[in-house]
């Protein structure tokens, strides 16, 4: 049966658009019934006005700035007059500035073959300006960099004080770029920005968001500029609920699916693919949002691309949805111990290993490139914005964009510039018509009789109508090197806001950590204007500066006793660039108690995974506090939240419906204008369910929701869901669980049964058809720019 | 030298919207039969075939030694005889030694069947290394675009180990020594009706 329900969901994936779209317009309902028919919806194609762009800068085409500093699209204040698609302007907001050319020096790190105890010219450059004969490592030789002797006019250059290139003693491959392996490659006409060429050439990413699902098709171009056979690595991220599905190679015109497969089967294959010299593609997992891809035996002057094809949920906060396409992998701190570190390096320097100091196992290097490098690579996002209903305000955030308005009624937006630098995530919001969206139930039941469920909960309007019990509000504030600059000025600033809005029942504690962590006063104070002045000034002098133990700035921030007068949130305001996040997860499930965790990841690039596993650990919720972003605004939209009694204590009565594996596991307190999605199976037959919880000293009763089962195909991707958040959980558990191997067991079998990514399965593909000529050359890991605001010389250890 | 820009999932492109509701209408009866069929379809008619591929040269290890376990193509021929082939479903099994599939590639050429087929891989033994993949794949082309010949509709890639050592490890031996079959489960119309098709493991005869 479990066969059967696999390819029946296998080959109905044909259809994801269709079922998609008929799941989409339940989510803005206005009644009752969160599912309802695509037409039902009025499309703002239809709108007789018309409409066109405007941003403050006041020129059409282009998603202007928002009063959070981002990109904004008002459809309700557009003039009459409907801008012809064709006729969308340049954006007028300076993108980044385009990366500037190089001097086509690399350094790239020799992983799996041994190299010829040789010395060897400095810097590889383009071979036909090459004035001395490059070293190519040879299998069963060995190559030691001696020295680095003068050369010409490309090698005085980049001699720079912050020349990459070891003295001596490094290991390093150093393949010769390929004198006609790209022209349109860009050259050195800035010696203050050096363009580092890379195996990753460009990222194409197109993105189809039905409702509260976005399904997103990601492309990696790798490509071989070099004049020997490479094996590029690339350690990019991902979303921390992003289901990955499919995997497809391709050369050329010919595609090859990748399979799922235990991790350990998958690297051994892939292993012996890529000795025996065979094109061969590995994707791994190394924490829920951090992935690494391999591609084995590219040869000179070719191209092969990766297909990457994953769905995941999108967040609802502030009557928004919020798409996330996370960009970059910002470098993480590891303290003593941490399990399958994610190592920071500087791009070229010599391989270095991390090896996880409980297991034994390797860990993960992220090379990155100096400020004044600039990665080889560009990306290319589109977005089809298609909710089934009529938008009223799109927004992006973090990058200028442009739309198009298309016949149905969707919304094509697109980066308005393909150069620009890949550091920083991009956040897209929309609201649709409507005030607010109802709670639903939406079911399937498969060939098998096995059914699936996704509830989503939102708290009723007469919440807003209670006032909230006096607080003891810790905020904790990470200050460590990766903080600072302007992530702790808008972090600081946040707290400051906060402050001031403390009511006089309320008391407050400052926490600040990076290689300690030390706080305001020794317990938590009233918020009298004396203290909170004091506060305020505690909080200006703080600095970023050391190393991340988050660790201790979460036993210092819940190692307390408890104020029974009071309702305890501890506030985090941190990057997350972490490798201990299990850890940490472990520290809050053992220490949470009473207090509750809003967690806020600070920045452009924030560990959104440890963010949002935080606050569901901590019974909170996540939001995010980007460099542009108004403090304040960002503030107050907490404060509104907290502001009001949170439902606890919810219980759900599940009528006809015999529920099990309901995920997450341990249910959530609902919060002002944030629903709660449940996902699980049932048997028996979809019913009306009734849910009551407690806010504050009353009991509540939130409208029964009524099950509306989706015309095949739309069900089949609840699975998935369900399968997603249950490895999901699965995870989280194993920070405390004794019985690891029990949790990771299930964890496998899940990810293979309904064909998903975890950290115990891989996706591989080969190309068996023929084998490649000569070694299988050196391997090239794909250096990353740092996140945007975050400081290079306080995050990578030279 | 440029890299080549692949498809971008011209599936996620192909919105249903954009398709004709009869069509769709088509596609979806069609994914119904074989779904509703698989466990249960006859195989008469559509037995499994075991002939040889073209030869195909079997690289030795760098170092010069034999490889412990082979990675080799398996083209798969679907004949419809005549008939329209808008949809299919395949079964590959191997009885010894090892057999893991690492691939599906689409056939390049056929427009019909631009991505490569859907696939559901279980393990035909618990306790070996054996893959049994089902493949799977339905085409909303017109008529007229569908093959009708001898088609390679799909090769699989895959990492073997013969159960004993092979002297002469081309593909043929391969196949024999794994005892590696096809089975057509099913394959249908444009109008969702099952058609008679034979399976091979082979390129097609000229």
């Amino acid at each position: 049966m479990t066969r059967r329900r696999s390819l029946s969901a296998a080959a109905l994936a044909l259809l994801t658009c269709a079922s998609l779209a008929i799941i989409t317009a339940c989510v803005a309902s206005h009644d009752q019934t969160w599912l309802q028919s695509q037409t039902d919806g009025e499309g703002y194609a239809g709108r007789p006005d018309g409409y066109s762009y405007s941003g403050n800068d006041g020129e059409p085409g282009v998603l202007g700035s928002s009063a959070l500093q981002g990109y904004f699209l008002d459809l309700d204040q557009m003039p009459a007059n409907r801008a012809p698609v064709g006729a969308i302007p340049e954006p007028s907001l300076a993108p980044e500035p385009s990366a500037a050319s190089t001097k086509g020096s690399l350094l790239t790190e020799l992983e799996d073959i041994r190299m010829r105890q040789e010395a060897v010219p400095g810097k590889a450059q383009p071979a036909a300006k090459r004035t001395a004969p490059i070293a190519h490592a040879a299998p069963g030789e060995e190559l030691w960099i001696i020295s680095t002797p003068p050369q010409g006019d490309a090698a005085s250059a980049a001699s720079s004080p912050t020349d990459p290139t070891p003295e001596s003693g490094a290991l390093l491959a150093l393949p010769q770029r390929k004198p006609d392996a790209d022209p349109d490659a860009p050259r050195t006409t800035d010696l203050a920005t050096e363009t580092i060429p890379l195996p990753l050439k460009h990222t194409d990413v197109r993105a189809a968001i039905t409702g509260y699902l976005a399904t997103v098709d990601v492309t990696q171009q790798f490509h071989n500029p070099f004049d020997t056979k490479i094996e590029a690595v690339y350690v990019f991220p991902l979303p921390q609920d992003a289901a990955v599905s499919e995997f497809v190679m391709t050369i050329g015109d010919r595609q090859i699916r990748g399979l799922i497969r235990e991790k350990e089967e998958a690297e051994q294959l892939y292993a012996q693919a890529k000795a025996q010299g065979y094109r061969a593609a590995l994707l791994t997992q190394q924490r829920p949002n951090i992935f690494t891809q391999k591609v084995a035996n590219i040869e000179p002057g070719k191209a092969i691309d990766i297909s990457i094809r994953y769905f995941n949920t999108l967040a609802y906060a502030h009557g928004q949805y919020h798409f996330v396409f996370p960009i970059v992998v910002g470098p993480r701190f590891n303290p003593p111990h941490t399990q399958n570190p994610i190592t920071p390096i500087a791009h070229g320097t010599p391989p270095q290993k991390p090896t996880d100091s409980i297991r034994g196992t390797p860990g993960t290097t992220t090379p990155y490139l100096k400020p004044h490098q600039r990665p080889g690579n560009d990306i290319a996002l589109t977005v089809h914005l298609n909710p089934g209903v009529p938008l009223t305000a799109t927004t992006s955030h973090s990058h200028p964009v442009t739309a198009q308005p298309q016949d149905d009624g969707s919304l094509n937006i697109t980066l308005a510039n393909e150069s620009t630098i890949p550091n920083k995530d991009f956040v897209l919001s929309f609201k649709v018509t409507g005030d607010r969206i109802n709670s639903g139930l939406v079911t399937h039941t498969d060939d098998s009789g096995q059914g699936y469920f996704s509830l989503m909960l939102f708290p009723p309007d007469d919440l807003q109508g209670l006032t909230r019990q006096p607080m003891e509000m810790v905020f904790v504030l990470d200050c460590s090197g990766s903080m600072s600059g302007k992530p702790i000025h808008q972090a600081k600033a946040a707290i400051k806001h906060a402050l001031q809005q403390l009511q006089p029942d309320d008391t407050f504690q400052v926490i600040r950590f990076s290689q300690d962590a030390s706080a305001f006063g020794p317990n938590p104070v009233p918020a009298t204007p004396d203290n909170i002045t004091k506060a305020l000034k505690y909080v200006d002098n703080l600095r970023g500066s050391g190393g991340t133990h988050m660790i201790e700035g979460i036993r210092a921030a819940l190692n307390f006793p408890h104020d029974p007068q009071r309702y305890r949130t501890v506030t985090f305001l941190t990057d997350g660039f972490i490798g201990n996040e299990q850890q940490i997860l472990a520290a809050i499930h053992q220490d949470l108690g009473q207090a509750r965790i809003f967690s806020f990841g600070v920045g452009s690039s924030p560990n959104r995974y440890l963010m949002n596993r935080m606050a569901k650990a901590g019974r909170g919720a996540a939001a995010y506090l980007a460099l542009d972003d108004d403090a304040t605004a960002i503030m107050d939209f907490y404060f509104q939240r907290i502001a009001h009694p949170a439902i606890t204590d919810l219980n759900i009565d599940w009528g006809t419906m015999q529920i099990a594996d309901v995920y997450p596991s341990r249910l959530p307190d609902l919060f002002v204008d944030r629903p709660v999605i449940l996902t699980g199976t049932f048997t028996g037959k979809p019913s009306t369910v009734q849910v009551t919880g407690r806010a504050g000293r009353y009991d509540l009763f939130i409208n029964p929701v009524t099950a509306d089962t989706p015309p095949t195909p739309a069900g089949p991707e609840l699975a998935q869901v369900w399968a997603r958040q249950k490895i999901a959980d699965l995870h989280d558990q194993l920070a405390h669980s004794e019985t690891p191997d029990d949790l990771r067991h299930q964890i496998k079998t899940t990810a293979l049964d309904y064909s998903l990514m975890s950290n115990y399965t891989a996706f591989l593909a080969v190309d068996t058809s023929e084998p490649t000529t000569g070694t299988h050359g050196v391997t090239v890991p794909v250096a990353l720019p740092v996140p945007d605001g975050v400081r290079y010389d306080t995050t990578v250890p030279e | 030298m440029t890299s080549p820009h692949p498809p971008t999932n011209p599936s996620c492109l192909r919105s249903p919207r954009h398709l004709a509701v009869g069509r769709a209408a088509t596609a979806l009866l069609l994914l119904t039969t074989l779904c509703l069929i698989l466990p249960t379809a006859p195989t008469s008619g559509v037995g499994p075939t075991t002939a040889p591929t073209s030869p195909q040269a079997i690289p030795l290890q760098r170092d010069g030694s034999p490889p412990a376990g082979h990675f080799f193509s398996i083209p798969i021929t679907l004949d419809p005889q005549g008939q329209p082939l808008a949809a299919y479903q395949l079964e590959l099994t191997a009885t010894h030694g090892t057999f893991q599939i690492v691939g599906i590639e689409n056939a390049p050429n056929l427009s019909a069947y631009p991505n490569p087929a859907r696939y559901d891989r279980t393990t035909a033994h618990p306790d070996q290394p054996l893959d049994r993949l089902i493949l799977a794949d339905f085409s909303l082309a017109p008529p007229e675009d569908l093959p009708t010949e001898p088609t390679v509709i799909a090769t699989v890639h895959a990492y073997v180990v013969p159960p004993q050592p092979l002297t002469n490890p081309t593909p043929e031996n391969l196949i024999q020594a794994l005892g590696l079959t096809t089975t057509l489960t099913q394959a249908a119309n444009p109008q969702g009706q099952p058609i008679t098709a034979n399976v091979t493991l082979s390129n097609p005869t000229p």
